[in-house]
């Protein structure tokens, strides 16, 4: 868990402590919103530290240049009085040597000084270096933490937005067909529309059946092939029957 | 020059037509209509304000599948009916970078045992893709489980619809799937 999400989430559990889990609802926005003031906060600190520690490296390696330019400057007048010595011995000028060789230690004393403090200045601009890199990583870190922030707070809010308006449309219009319809509802509703639809479908089924099974009775009537039924031919054909002697209504 | 590039399968003829025109020497026509293209695509933040229009002639309301409409307040809602999902009712709000699409599932009030409910939602929320299940608490109290889908705020319109769309889904087959908790 990341530093800021470990605070966020004690602030949350500190709400839900007091006053219930619901509140961690409420608090949510108040929690993250200070969360991003205090990361922003952080943020806008470390930028100001990361640009006065690089002003004061800046300045640093200024001096730098100029203790370097020094201590060259002495390098040069050892190398020169050294010389001069060497040249005086050579001509056997053994005073002049000797006071060469003892402006040549003196130098040297100060070649010695001014490389320690060289060697400090660099020490010093490192040292700079080292917090710059530290305040740079904060701030990509601290960056990286807000863009966060900011997401989670834009969802809860997102959501807090959408809950005011879903209570609003069902308060506005409760009991009607409009009102906030949740997801159980609608399923009802659909099992209804297809309970309704099935419904529907068997009683146009049964309606089909009736219908081309009346139908079919019909043509049989007419072809005299269902009992009960009399074709003309049947009737004259009795009668015929009855003038040749035989009972009326009986079948030939 | 050759370059290997990457398609959708079924963008092969256009991808052709576009190589065709591009190894004319004078391609300005393209060119000039690209530039729209790719205005279109760089598309900053969505707004409820942007939105509403977009969705109301776009894709799912011109299929006669939802009807979309705004709900006025101090942040603006845009309300979508899923007509074939029994009409519900998903929100969906803009804040800075991220969109949210919704759906109440039920109230909490109306489930015979939480405890057992939670459970059963977190071995099971992994079925409905997208999206989240959540309980959310009306200005009034009134408690509610919640499902819901979060997006940038720079998606496009098609990824918001279809975002919407599945959620509409997801709403109704959890609501079947966990009304055996519910009284």
């Amino acid at each position: 868990m990341s530093g800021i999400f470990m605070k966020l989430w004690t602030a949350l559990r500190g709400a839900a402590n007091e006053a219930g889990e619901a509140a961690v609802d409420a608090n949510a926005t108040r929690i993250l919103d200070q969360e991003i003031r205090d990361a922003d906060r952080e943020l806008r600190e470390a930028r100001i530290a990361l640009a006065e520690m690089m002003g004061k490296q800046s300045v640093e390696q200024n001096h730098l240049a100029e203790k370097r330019a020094k201590l060259e400057e002495y390098a040069d007048y050892i190398r020169r009085t050294l010389a001069k010595q060497k040249e005086a011995e050579g001509a056997g000028r053994t005073a002049e040597a000797a006071q060469h060789g003892a402006l040549a230690q003196e130098v040297a004393a100060k070649y010695a000084e001014q490389e320690a403090i060289v060697k400090a200045s660099e020490n010093v601009i490192a040292e700079y270096g080292r917090n710059i890199d530290v305040l740079k990583q904060k701030i990509t870190a601290g960056e990286a933490a807000i863009r966060t922030l900011k997401q989670r707070a834009d969802t809860v809010k997102a959501k807090q937005h959408v809950i005011k308006a879903s209570a609003a449309v069902a308060a506005a219009s409760s009991g009607t067909d409009t009102h906030a319809r949740s997801a159980l509802e609608s399923l009802e509703r659909i099992e209804r529309r297809q309970e309704e639809s099935l419904a529907q479908m068997e009683a146009a089924n049964k309606l089909a059946a009736e219908t081309s099974g009346a139908a079919l009775e019909e043509r049989l009537r007419k072809a005299g092939i269902l009992p009960g039924t009399s074709a003309a031919s049947d009737v004259l054909a009795r009668f015929q029957n009855e003038a040749a002697g035989r009972m009326p209504g009986q079948a030939s | 020059m050759v370059r290997e590039v990457w398609i959708l399968p079924q963008h092969a003829p256009v991808l052709l037509k576009v190589e065709k025109l591009l190894r004319k020497p004078n391609a300005h026509a393209l060119i000039h209509a690209l530039r729209g293209v790719s205005t279109a695509m760089s598309n900053g933040s969505v707004t409820i304000q942007s939105l509403l229009p977009a969705l109301q002639t776009g894709r799912l309301a011109a299929s006669g599948r939802y009807t979309f409409s705004l709900i006025e307040g101090l942040e603006p809602v845009i309300q979508a009916v899923a007509h074939e999902y029994g009409d519900v009712h998903v929100y969906l709000a803009v804040t800075g970078e991220i969109a949210i699409v919704q759906a109440t599932l039920f109230p909490v009030a109306r489930v015979r045992d939480t405890a057992r409910l939670n459970d059963r939602i977190l071995r099971t929320e992994k079925l409905f893709d997208l999206a989240n299940i959540s309980i959310d608490t009306h200005p009034d109290g009134a408690e509610f489980y919640v499902i819901y889908g979060a997006l940038r705020a720079t998606s496009t319109l098609a990824d918001i619809e279809f975002e919407i769309d599945t959620l509409a889904r997801n709403a109704v087959d959890a609501a079947a799937a966990y009304r055996e908790f519910v009284k």
